[in-house]
């Protein structure tokens, strides 16, 4: 496989670790108790897949040997190190899965790109033992999450403003969607959901001339900061 | 019973495609697919399930405790109904 191909498959992995983080924010602070099961669910959904291709890499050095893994302090490469000890310029997610978890709407919009994303991408680039267990989970949130996305989506000003704040989010969102192929058949598939709503989505494809977003340094931060203080820990 | 968090469920849960569908809680949702998901989330996260079934608790016709008398009675009290003292030859039922 070509270097480039191992940096999506690295790419995927973080994809998978951060939005998973972001989706743990929802952990208690769901709109009601079955959505807030639901995004937790999801979150470990992601956090697993996460794992799962980490330890696939850790399997396989040889062939990730130019994808550019740097581990601070020159640690092996385990799983445990690719997420607690890379910094922001080791990470090589797309930008918009580091995005604060803004409302739910915005969340679900989030979700739903990565579930498709990570579809079209299993399904077609990177055919794999683990595909099928990651495509199942995928295609569970592809469902819950179009379904939530049509109603939002469809809502009236009226009451509680959901459409505008659902295009509110669209709007944020596709600022960062130019990181992707915007011709795949999974863009096509979200394009055609957003149309069966009153929702516009115009991105444009085009380099960012950054690496991560000013958010990805908090989260970092975060999700890495007790392992980094206790460095000789075990659980 | 319309509320803040939608309508009522009773979830109903397959643990073994042979099995009988067990009753394992409720949900609140807002319409059917829904329901369906947060069964799922909330009830099939853990054991091994293979089918769930969920029904709206509105259209659950149970019985009430003021009918147990009139309902349940002659049952236990009236053996004289039952074809118990026959020996039933063994084979379908386990």
């Amino acid at each position: 496989m070509a270097t480039m191909e191992k940096n999506k498959i690295l790419q995927l992995a973080d994809d998978f670790l951060l939005a998973g983080q972001r989706l743990c924010e929802w952990c208690g602070h769901g709109p009601y108790l079955e959505e807030d099961l639901a995004l937790s669910n999801m979150a470990l959904d992601l956090l697993g897949s996460a794992q799962e291709i980490y330890e696939f890499i850790c399997a396989n050095p040889n062939e990730f040997k130019n994808a550019g893994i740097v581990i601070d302090g020159n640690r092996p490469i385990t799983t445990q190190n690719l997420a607690y000890f890379r910094n922001e310029r080791h990470f090589f997610n797309h930008i918009i899965f580091e995005l604060p978890k803004g409302d739910f709407g915005f969340t679900l919009l989030k979700q739903y790109i990565l579930a498709l994303y990570a579809t079209d991408f299993l399904k077609n680039e990177w055919v794999c033992p683990l595909s099928k267990k990651i495509l199942n989970q995928m295609a569970y949130h592809q469902e819950h999450c179009e379904h939530w996305i049509k109603i939002l989506g469809l809502g009236s000003d009226e009451k509680n403003k959901s459409l505008e704040r659902m295009q509110r989010s669209c709007d944020e969102l596709s600022m960062y969607l130019g990181e992707f192929d915007l011709n795949s058949g999974w863009y096509t598939q979200f394009s055609n959901t957003l149309k069966q709503t009153h929702l516009q989505c115009s991105p444009k494809k085009q380099s960012y001339p950054m690496q991560h977003s000013e958010h990805i340094g908090f989260m970092l931060s975060v999700m890495q900061v007790v392992p980094r203080s206790y460095p000789s820990s075990q659980w | 019973m319309s509320n803040e968090s939608g309508e009522l469920y009773e979830v109903f849960l397959q643990l073994g495609t042979t099995k009988n569908y067990e009753h394992a809680g409720h949900i609140h949702a807002f319409d059917k697919t829904l329901a369906m998901q947060a069964a799922r989330d909330v009830y099939a996260r853990r054991d091994k399930v293979t089918g769930i079934w969920i029904v709206p608790s509105k259209e659950i016709i149970a019985t009430t405790p003021e009918q147990s008398g009139p309902y349940f009675d002659p049952s236990f009290t009236t053996p004289y109904r039952h074809a118990q003292f026959y020996t039933i030859p063994t084979g379908k039922d386990k």
